[in-house]
């Protein structure tokens, strides 16, 4: 985390829930991905 | 014996009641200034009735029924059962107005398909409903699917004590924060913040499609709070098959995952714990599932040879997988396209999706995964137990949000929330087969309306019989509540009645 939202109370909250949403993208993103190669195993 | 309801119970029930009919008629201002804002004259007045018909309402049952007690557990479950079929009749009003439905009873279907984020729409020739009408069913999904009682108790309630047994009424189990009011806007929230993200991101991607802006507004608006509500309406008839756009269904794919997310787990990611989303029971339940069932229904599809390549396999078969996981209801085919072309095997994978539902306490609705999870990993320890010596001790312990051991009692109830919802499943098929549907279809619609998905092959018209829609109303109504709200609102009419 850079200094600067280390020491500010509000950036750090806000640094935090932009990771968060980061973090629940990333999980979609890695269904999809595991999902698009079942669908190549099943019928590819 | 049964014990016949006080009068101070009734009270109790009908001031609370009154606030939320209020509520419902602060409501329509939005859909009544977007009339006024698009210049459509006869949606106004339609809003302006509708809103009049629940001030009067509201203010008449809380003149009525002026007390200052606190509601308690018994009061809140059947405030909020109440509440929502108050909300079904005078959230339908202005629908039945605009002429779109048949009948009173197509405009309540349609406002309690809303309400339970269920999406199975009975309107006629949708293609030509004015904004504001459109924008007043997606809104009824986006308080819907967070809870009618959420919002009243950022508003309402007086104070914590009197707000906690309406909350946990509306079938939501997990206090996120100490204080429920707090809980509440936190749902809130987050609510909004993918209600802005969603609405951005669809918007770009229909404005450089070359939808004009006012209208890609209020399509991207409307989308975004019916996938992130898991509901399933769409302002057209064709649902997302009509925009043939990817990015519409890629985005879309994203809303509705974060939209199957229980809200705790978003606070806890928010909070920074972000391991949490790979320990959860509820996201690696939600994604073992997912991936098991789009197994069954690919393996379904191209034994059935509908689609050529696996591109259209992933495409077609994905989205409705999901859609019907995440209980959204969103399609990309026409719905005889379930009946005619999709075989049996890929029916009953999409049927089993829908049945099992997305993370508890999340706007999804149908069994739950996390239900679904403890059952499982219960399984798993009596089978151990069986293979270990008798002196051997095992706990069965879960990871949701914090390590749980979980006791007969949870599962118990687990299994209870599970056994209800298969019973709903079978009322809902039975009346099927009885208005002449095949087993597959009626079971297919049944736990469509029953887990609050919305996806429809067919069976969901306005010519429908009369007595299918009022079993598909019950469905929606009971399945979003969890029951027990139901339960005990069907117990006070019988004390009322019987009791003495």
């Amino acid at each position: 985390m850079p200094d600067i939202v280390r020491h500010n109370k509000i950036l750090g909250h806000i640094f935090r829930v932009i990771l968060g949403i980061c973090t629940e993208l990333a999980m979609a993103l890695f269904m999809v991905l595991a999902v698009f190669a079942v669908s190549w195993l099943v019928a590819g | 014996m049964i014990l016949r309801p006080q009068a101070q119970d009734i009270k109790i029930i009908g001031q609370y009641s009154g606030k939320i009919l209020l509520g419902i008629g602060m409501l329509m201002l939005i859909p009544a200034a977007a009339a006024f804002l698009f210049r459509e004259v006869v949606p106004f007045i339609d809003f302006v009735i509708g809103i009049s018909a629940c001030v009067i309402a509201g203010y008449c049952l809380m003149f009525i029924c002026g007390t200052r007690k606190e509601p308690t557990w018994k009061h809140g479950a059947v405030i909020v059962a109440l509440s929502w079929l108050l909300a079904m009749f005078f959230g339908a009003i202005p629908l039945y107005l605009s002429r779109h439905w048949g009948s009173y009873l197509d405009a309540c279907f349609e406002t309690m398909s809303g309400f339970a984020t269920t999406g199975l729409t009975l309107a006629q020739d949708l293609d030509h409903l004015s904004y504001a009408h459109n924008l007043w069913r997606h809104l009824t999904m986006y308080i819907g699917g967070q809870g009618i009682m959420v919002i009243a108790l950022i508003f309402l309630a007086r104070g914590a004590a009197s707000a906690l047994p309406i909350y946990v009424g509306e079938a939501r189990d997990e206090k996120i924060l100490p204080n429920v009011v707090q809980t509440a806007r936190f749902i809130w929230l987050v609510s909004l913040v993918y209600l802005f993200l969603g609405t951005a991101a669809l918007f770009f991607s229909a404005f450089f499609s070359g939808m004009p802006p006012e209208r890609a507004f209020l399509h991207s608006l409307c989308v975004t709070m019916a996938a992130w509500d898991t509901g399933g309406f769409a302002p057209q008839s064709q649902n997302i098959l009509y925009y043939h756009n990817f990015w519409f269904e890629f985005i879309t794919i994203f809303l509705m995952i974060l939209g199957g997310i229980n809200f705790s787990l978003h606070y806890v990611l928010w909070s920074g714990k972000r391991r949490e989303i790979w320990r959860n029971l509820e996201t690696v339940t939600f994604s073992i599932t997912v991936v098991g069932l789009f197994a069954l229904t690919a393996v379904g599809l191209k034994a059935a040879a509908v689609y050529a390549h696996p591109w259209g396999i992933f495409c077609k078969g994905f989205y409705h997988v999901l859609s019907a996981h995440t209980t959204t209801g969103f399609m990309t085919i026409y719905p005889s396209q379930f009946a005619v072309e999709w075989n049996h095997l890929s029916l009953l994978g999409i049927t089993l999706c829908m049945a099992i539902g997305a993370g508890a306490c999340s706007t999804a609705g149908g069994i739950k995964v996390l239900r679904i999870g403890m059952l499982f990993k219960a399984l798993l320890t009596d089978v151990k137990r069986t293979m270990l010596p008798r002196s051997a001790v095992l706990v069965n312990k879960i990871h949701h949000i914090k390590d749980i051991v979980v006791s007969s009692k949870y599962l118990s109830q687990a299994a209870l929330i599970v056994f209800s919802y298969l019973l709903l499943y079978l009322i809902g098929t039975a009346a099927g087969i009885l208005a002449g549907y095949p087993l597959e279809l009626a079971l297919f619609e049944s736990v469509s309306a029953g887990a609050n998905v919305g996806l429809s092959c067919g069976i969901t018209t306005p010519a429908m019989p009369l007595a299918l829609k009022v079993t598909y109303i019950f469905q929606m109504w009971a399945g979003r509540l969890e029951f027990v709200s139901v339960f005990a609102f069907i117990g006070t009419i019988i004390a009322l009645v019987k009791g003495r």
